[in-house]
């Protein structure tokens, strides 16, 4: 036991020394969260740009300009009276959408002749576009229902009767689990445990790498401790998960800063955390063994880490990649962390509904843990081998 | 002129001499620009799972419940006709959506009592829900549509059409293709240039730099040549994918590249900065890779910049990724000109001019104080 808390005290004041890895493994993940915080700070778009194009100036068309205004998703900067020059304006002023009233609108509308109103959506950013596109879809439906109804209580006809008139039937939509909308809930927790993930395996790219380097991966130097591979892959992984829990406690007082609803069963996300950080430094140190160089092995986990999260499936689904792409996804520690995260942050799961994946996790630290062990038993076999004596000339 | 080719010539050899660098590059442009295209390659999602609670059993339900399997976005997964267990299914089966059809629906259709259709969207994800959403309201609407103008409603007042221009398919891919590129490219070059820069202070061979030539510009173009060299290298792999993948080009060539030119360059000297402060190809490697997603975030490519609180915005201008992708964009999509895109050009150039500036100046001092030193003789 003395041993081992010697050994972790002495990793411990190896990466003390390394002043850059200290600062990115333990400062940088909380700002960056921040910052990343702030990009989605508001949650949901605001106030986009649009312009509408009034050929018609009546009472109903400014109506219809009123009520696009009043959504607070759309904000009318622009109002135009023809349609000349639009794709040039589009562009030129950064809008988001172009509503045209035809000439003559409200004279149809009465006489019951269907006009049709054009909406222009700019798709460019496909974010923009669609929440411009449904809001301004919300007005036109209102405003039409409204006119039906009033059409209809001209008619002599009850409002409670008047509203069953218009439709066969009612669809009511119902958005579960974040209900607004909200792209802070939706992508902030999970790009930040990408970066928690990534800088996880920076550091431990370095455990044995170190002491490669150091020249003290021999029986004088590391090994004259002890001689167990398991209680030396203890040893190297224990401090680093230990203070990425303290990065992990930062996440949740940054997450109350950013108003994000807390989990339903905080234990399920800590025991599934404690697994994502145990089988990443697992995939460290066995890289970090594999590779003698500290360079060669930051460089290969780098490219791993990289593309972790687009792999994982937290924005673009999983199922809809090919399937080569998917399995090697599946051997990221962080893919399926990532899946039980959404589940139980924003859906509320509980541990049995997120058993599969917790299996998952378990089968990647066996898996990465019996890899470390062997290749580093052998490792050890050779560094450990008498070197053949010289004969003397 | 002849140093300057001398220059060229050390640089290469360190460049093939350092598998680093040359994995780096070849690795990071060329392959991971192929994995980013592939991630998207069918640029809609199809076939998403969903629950149908079918209380009423009727040939209208069966109709709704046949439209919604013809839906490409729809897939039905289960039908059931109580609506049990449906919860939990959102959760360990990861249905997206439920839709409950009451019962009595078809007569309520029929005798005029406008029934209610409840559907619940999985909102999780929000690309996969958006996708959802349109679905099911279109086909639903469509049903409704149908059935009112069977029972003699009257039909809207008047009809909204809805134009989706630059990206009509709202096709994924199309939508982040660019910017996967672009962001590639900026982690790639920034560290290369950075590793190649941090290696000449490890191995401290800034003295034979020195002696080579003293001025810092003819150092900085010597050392950067080969890197621009490559860099247009990798725009042309780029550009290959562009087909490859089966994307639009940009309309105004020209244009394009002076933007993607500017945005290189100013890479290349905010790389070489790096390098110069770090000192260690290690430490390069630490530090730079984790700053990458955060850039890429706050750059305003799918959460729009102007939407940033202020430390993002901060953030997201001091990479040169930034006005580039937000000037490319308009330049790739909407076919818009250089006059269109005039702050984010302003922007470049700013950034290329504050980079390279004091990057040479940070090589100058580097040059005069190191070559002076004598080499620290190594203790035996």
């Amino acid at each position: 036991m003395k041993v081992l808390v010697y050994l972790v005290k002495r990793e411990l004041a190896a990466f003390w020394q390394n002043k850059i890895l200290v600062i990115v493994f333990l400062v940088m993940p909380t700002v960056l969260a921040t910052i990343l915080g702030f990009v989605y700070f508001q949650g949901r778009v605001e106030r986009l740009p649009i312009m509408v194009v009034d050929e018609d100036h009546s009472p109903l068309s400014a109506t219809f300009v009123e009520m696009l205004s009043d959504d607070h998703t759309l904000h009318v900067t622009t109002t135009g009276y023809s349609t000349t020059d639009l794709d040039h304006l589009m562009i030129e002023k950064k809008l988001v959408a172009i509503v045209v009233i035809p000439y003559r609108f409200e004279a149809n509308v009465s006489v019951n002749r269907h006009p049709e109103v054009n909406c222009y959506l700019n798709m460019t950013n496909t974010l923009t576009g669609g929440a411009a596109g449904s809001a301004i879809g919300m007005a036109a439906a209102t405003l039409n229902a409204g006119i039906l109804l009033t059409t209809l209580e001209r008619k002599d006809m009850p409002v409670s009767a008047a509203e069953s008139r218009f439709e066969a039937f009612q669809h009511n939509l119902f958005q579960q689990y974040n209900t607004s909308s909200n792209y802070l809930y939706y992508l902030w927790p999970g790009l930040i445990f990408a970066i928690l993930h990534q800088v996880l395996l920076l550091a431990t790219a370095g455990s044995f790498s170190r002491e490669f380097a150091n020249n003290s991966f021999n029986a004088a130097g590391l090994f004259s401790y002890t001689r167990s591979p398991f209680k030396l892959i203890l040893v190297k992984i224990i401090p680093f998960i230990g203070l990425a829990k303290v990065t992990f406690a930062a996440y949740f007082i940054l997450s109350a800063f950013f108003k994000i609803p807390a989990p339903v069963h905080p234990d399920v996300l800590f025991t599934a955390s404690l697994l994502m950080l145990t089988s990443a430094s697992l995939l460290g140190t066995l890289c970090s063994i594999t590779y003698p160089m500290p360079l060669h092995a930051s460089q290969t986990l780098m490219s791993i880490a990289s593309p972790a999260f687009s792999l994982s499936g937290f924005s673009w689904p999983a199922d809809q990649m090919p399937v080569v792409l998917r399995a090697i996804a599946d051997i990221i520690p962080l893919t399926p962390f990532l899946r039980i995260l959404r589940l139980t942050w924003l859906q509320g799961a509980n541990i049995e509904q997120v058993m599969p994946l917790v299996y998952h996790q378990l089968i990647l630290v066996a898996v990465y843990f019996l890899l470390t062990y062997i290749v580093l038993r052998k490792k050890m076999k050779l560094a450990l081998k008498p070197l053949p004596l010289v004969p003397a000339t | 002129m002849g140093t300057y080719f001398q220059l060229i010539r050390r640089e290469f050899k360190l460049f093939t001499g350092n598998e680093i660098l040359m994995t780096l590059f070849i690795g990071g442009s060329v392959l991971y620009s192929f994995l980013y295209g592939d991630i998207y390659t069918f640029g809609k999602v199809t076939d998403l799972p969903i629950v149908v609670v079918d209380k009423d059993q009727s040939p209208l339900s069966a109709t709704l419940k046949d439209m919604l399997e013809d839906n490409e976005t729809l897939t039905i997964k289960y039908v059931t006709a109580e609506n049990v267990d449906v919860q939990d299914k959102f959760i360990t089966e990861g249905i997206q959506a439920a839709v409950v059809i009451p019962d009595q629906f078809e007569g309520d259709v029929l005798v005029g009592r406008c029934p209610e259709v409840n559907t619940y969207v999985n909102d999780a994800n929000l690309i996969s829900s958006g996708y959802a959403n349109r679905a099911l309201t279109a086909v639903v609407g469509t049903l409704n549509a149908v059935m009112s103008a069977k029972t003699g409603r009257p039909p809207a007042a008047f009809q909204v059409n809805t134009f989706r221009l630059y990206n009509r398919a709202s096709n994924y891919q199309t939508f982040v293709w660019p910017s996967f590129l672009g962001i590639i490219l900026q982690s790639v070059i920034m560290v290369v240039i950075a590793l190649s820069f941090a290696s000449e202070m490890e191995d401290r061979t800034l003295p034979d730099l020195a002696r080579i030539s003293t001025n810092p510009l003819v150092v900085t173009f010597g050392k950067l040549s080969l890197y621009w060299f490559m860099a247009i290298l990798a725009v042309c792999v780029d550009i290959s994918y562009f087909f490859l993948f089966r994307q639009r080009f940009p309309l105004h060539v020209a244009d394009s590249m002076l933007v993607v030119g500017l945005f290189l360059a100013a890479l290349t000297f905010q790389g070489m900065i790096a390098g110069l402060l770090f000192k260690s190809k290690l430490k390069v490697i630490q530090f730079m890779m984790i700053l990458v997603m955060p850039a890429y975030i706050s750059s305003g490519f799918s959460w729009p910049f102007q939407y940033d609180k202020w430390p993002a915005q901060v953030y997201g201008v001091l990479f040169p990724f930034m006005p580039f992708i937000n000037g490319f964009r308009v330049l790739l999509m909407d076919k818009g000109t250089l006059a269109d895109i005039q702050q984010y050009l302003v922007l470049q150039v700013i950034q290329l001019v504050l980079y390279s500036v004091t990057a040479i100046l940070i090589l100058r001092y580097k040059l005069k104080h190191q070559s002076g030193k004598p080499i620290p003789v190594q203790a035996v």
